[in-house]
């Protein structure tokens, strides 16, 4: 079955170039630019992984990483930080608030790809 | 009748009969049986002329003795009294005594030794003021030095006697006591004074300054290079204060003292905040920036037959990104991060004995602390405690854990601690909350959040638990590991030459009163505080009220002007004309005046820690003690009074007002009836007094107090 990835940001220019990555490596793709709009497509689309921005207009990154990790019917999403925010302690504090990776900006497109298909693949 | 006129009139009654029995006595002893009885005879047949006889001879002794009282004895106590008077305290008193001839003599022999005396005690003062001047012209330049610097500058003693401060120390603690002179109303129990000889730990928390001196100097007191030298606290203002602690040694390498430098760093910590936000977000944009740019070529390159269209979107992008990256870097933001380093000062610290504090500090109980020994951290020890006791306060107000653990580790490089409970979770919008609230100290808020303050420890914190039937919840924080430091940090210090440098000539540090015992300690090394009260009348408790108060304080014998307390009181009544006729306080002089139960609470700031010293102390004392019901102040400092004092040294002067007092010391009273005026006058007086009880034995506190009791006046009652 082809996976579904999520990618919240909101920063066009990045979604763009991901957007092409993911649908070239063969997954389906919905984007959104706001916590409370990840939110919605949460429910709709029903994705297997997010790219998750941490700072996000109105409710932030970590917030939809809690809210995603307290609803056990999303216990199965996996999540990757995608953020600007390079800080050990933020890194230490998303990986606790249960990210299964974390990818800070600028990044290899193959880190990407590779860190997506790894955690697709162990399902 | 006095006690020692007792003695006079026994001694005299002793002269006249027993005199005259002896010398029968003595006779009777000599004769033979036969002489004897031939007296007795004689004795008897003219038993009335001897009768008259014996009255003529007792009367005429009578008078001789009176007389030889009278010229002789008295004049010569009063003698001895003014004697030291003239050479102690007032060298252009002369003799003014009655009596007989010889005393006569004496007293003119005296007043030209004491015209000798006093002209050489002059020329004797002359070059001590000489001297004295040199030495205040320095004083005055090292004075003027510090209160033109931008810091406040404070020494203290080993105990933390304030020594030596400057204006600004006194405008960054003393303000908000100017505004309540001011507006009257006072009540503020974190107000604080600085004086010389007060406590230092009144307005810095004695653990925060001992803290850094041990880790300074080291329990051996041998220099040790770890640490920095700084915290950071507020100011009465509600300013932030950067505080910098130099210790002082003595060339012996002991502890004697140390210096505590005050910047108001209010200012700088927005600007820093402003640096720290633009650098952030600048980082945040080019790392977005660079991300789009990054992946648009990657993909490019990585599909070279993609379509037309997704081609240029990306090559779109990728202008984009390029031209937005040039404006970052044209915009002043990047010249306003110039290489500036943060004002606030983060220490080393170890992360149990921050806990260790917070558990001191904080009534919420924590009944378990789980931290390794060798968790370092950096941080302002004594705001980042608060930020710990601000969250322990919200989670156990808003979630209600009876009690706390405390658990932590390292993780790659970060050290994680959790505060534990069971229980719920917090939630996510609360922990928001919490952040977004202000910092808040001694419960004054500060311009800044709690997430402000987290930021600039490079602290995060999320919620976290452990789902299960025991349901365990936590605050998880991250914070950076403190590696070692950098040769700049390590802290100032300083230590004194032996022989001194030629501006300091103050002995400050030599005055460390070791001993708590008040009562032990000679008179001359206690601090006082002066005080006079202006009143409606002289009955207190028929409704005379207090209308005036002045005082100042006296440390190390010397009258501290600048350190002085004046109020003037309403006394919600009417002033007689009787009194206003004495201190001329007119009715509406004193309307609009703070009442007495406001200030009394601040008079009482003011005396702490020291002995109050007054003329006719029962009368103000009483007229104090009465508002003791209304306000809930007692003053249970100890009490010397001048009146009771000049009794002791003076017991053949008639005179103890503090008229006679000051003639007889050479003080002239400047302001006489306005309680500055007395104030002053009775500061100096006691000043002078100080060397005449030491000649009488009364050395410490103990024994003045033990002669008062004793003394004749203290039986005056008001």
């Amino acid at each position: 079955m082809t996976k579904k990835i999520l990618i919240v940001d909101d920063e066009p220019n990045i979604v763009l170039p991901l957007q092409f990555l993911m649908e070239q490596n063969g997954y389906i793709v919905d984007e959104a630019s706001s916590g409370e709009e990840a939110i919605e497509k949460l429910m709709q689309f029903e994705p297997d992984l997010i790219l998750l921005d941490i700072m996000l207009p109105g409710i932030d990154g970590y917030e939809v990483c809690e809210i995603i990790r307290l609803n056990p019917k999303w216990k199965k999403i996996k999540i990757i930080f995608l953020t600007a925010r390079g800080r050990d302690v933020d890194i230490a504090k998303g990986l606790v608030l249960g990210a299964d990776a974390y990818i800070t900006k600028p990044f290899a497109n193959s880190e990407v790809v590779q860190k997506v298909s790894q955690l697709l693949d162990d399902q | 009748m006095k006690k020692r006129m007792k003695i006079q009139w026994t001694v005299k009654i002793a002269l006249l009969f027993l005199l005259p029995c002896l010398l029968f006595a003595v006779l009777w002893n000599a004769l033979s049986p036969a002489e004897r009885s031939f007296l007795l005879t004689i004795l008897e047949k003219n038993s009335g002329y001897l009768l008259i006889a014996a009255i003529l001879f007792i009367g005429l002794a009578g008078i001789a003795v009176e007389a030889f009282f009278r010229n002789l004895v008295l004049p010569l106590q009063r003698l001895s009294e003014e004697l030291a008077l003239i050479g102690i305290v007032n060298p252009k008193h002369r003799l003014q005594i009655e009596g007989g001839d010889i005393v006569q003599r004496i007293v003119k022999s005296v007043n030209a030794i004491a015209i000798r005396f006093e002209a050489m005690v002059k020329y004797d003062e002359g070059r001590i003021r000489n001297i004295k001047s040199k030495v205040e012209k320095e004083r005055n330049f090292l004075a003027a030095v510090l209160s033109e610097l931008p810091e406040g500058v404070l020494i203290c003693n080993s105990d933390g006697r304030i020594l030596l401060y400057n204006q600004k120390v006194k405008i960054f603690f003393n303000g908000i006591e100017k505004r309540n002179s001011m507006s009257g109303s006072s009540d503020n129990s974190n107000e604080s004074i600085v004086g010389l000889g007060r406590s230092v730990y009144s307005i810095v928390d004695k653990n925060q300054i001992h803290h850094l001196l041990e880790a300074m100097t080291g329990k051996t007191g041998q220099r040790k290079k770890n640490d920095a030298s700084h915290f950071v606290t507020m100011s009465n203002a509600g300013s932030m204060l950067r505080v910098e602690v130099v210790p002082v040694l003595d060339h012996g390498n002991t502890f004697i003292g140390f210096v505590l430098i005050f910047k108001d760093i209010t200012h700088q910590l927005h600007t820093a905040d402003g640096v720290y936000e633009t650098m952030q977000n600048m980082a945040k944009k080019i790392r977005a920036s660079s991300a789009g740019i990054r992946s648009a070529i990657e993909a490019i390159q990585e599909y070279p037959d993609m379509d037309r269209g997704q081609l240029d979107r990306f090559r779109t992008i990728i202008y984009n990104e390029a031209v937005s990256l040039a404006e970052l870097l044209e915009t002043n933001s990047m010249d306003s991060i110039a290489d500036r380093k943060s004002e606030w000062p983060l220490i080393r610290l170890k992360l149990k004995e921050l806990f260790e504090t917070i558990h001191v500090k904080t009534k919420i109980p924590i009944k378990h602390l789980d931290i390794p020994d060798d968790l370092y951290i950096w941080a302002d020890s004594y705001i980042f405690s608060h930020v710990i006791i601000y969250f322990l306060q919200k989670i156990h107000q808003e979630i209600g854990p009876p009690d706390f653990t405390i658990r932590s580790g390292i993780s790659d490089k970060l050290i994680v601690f959790d505060l534990l409970w069971s229980g719920q979770p917090a939630k996510i919008d609360m922990l928001r909350k919490w952040q977004d609230g202000n910092m808040e100290l001694l419960g004054e808020k500060l311009p800044l959040t709690i997430d402000e303050v987290m930021g600039r420890h490079d602290a995060e914190v999320c919620a976290y638990s452990t789902p299960g039937p025991e349901m365990e919840s936590s605050l998880r924080f991250f914070m950076p590991m403190c590696e070692d430091l950098s040769e700049e940090q390590i802290r100032r210090m300083t230590i004194l030459s032996q022989s001194r440098p030629e501006y300091f000539d103050f002995d400050l540090f030599t005055g460390a009163d070791r001993s708590p015992d008040q009562d032990k300690l000679p008179l001359s090394k206690l601090r006082y505080t002066v005080f006079d009260t202006e009143t409606t009348g002289l009955d207190p408790d028929g409704g005379d009220e207090i209308i005036s108060i002045g005082a100042v304080r006296i440390v190390s014998g010397r009258l501290l002007k600048e350190e002085c307390f004046e109020q003037l009181v309403d006394p919600k009544r009417t002033i007689p004309r009787a009194s206003i006729l004495i201190h001329g306080i007119q009715q509406e002089t004193i309307s609009g005046q703070p009442a007495i139960a406001n200030v009394l609470p601040r008079f009482q700031r003011f005396v702490s820690d020291t002995i109050l010293v007054a003329h006719n102390a029962a009368f103000d004392m009483r007229m104090m003690q009465n508002k003791e019901k209304d306000t809930g102040i007692k003053f249970t400092n100890p009490v010397l009074d001048t009146l009771l004092l000049s009794a002791i040294l003076h017991p053949n002067q008639k005179d103890h007002t503090l008229e006679a007092i000051a003639e007889r010391f050479g003080i002239s009273i400047e302001g006489r009836h306005t309680a500055m005026g007395d104030c002053i006058a009775t500061g100096k007086i006691f000043i002078r007094m100080l060397p005449l009880l030491a000649e009488k034995g009364i050395l410490t506190l103990e024994d003045a107090l033990h002669a008062s009791k004793k003394s004749y006046y203290a039986r005056i009652k008001y």
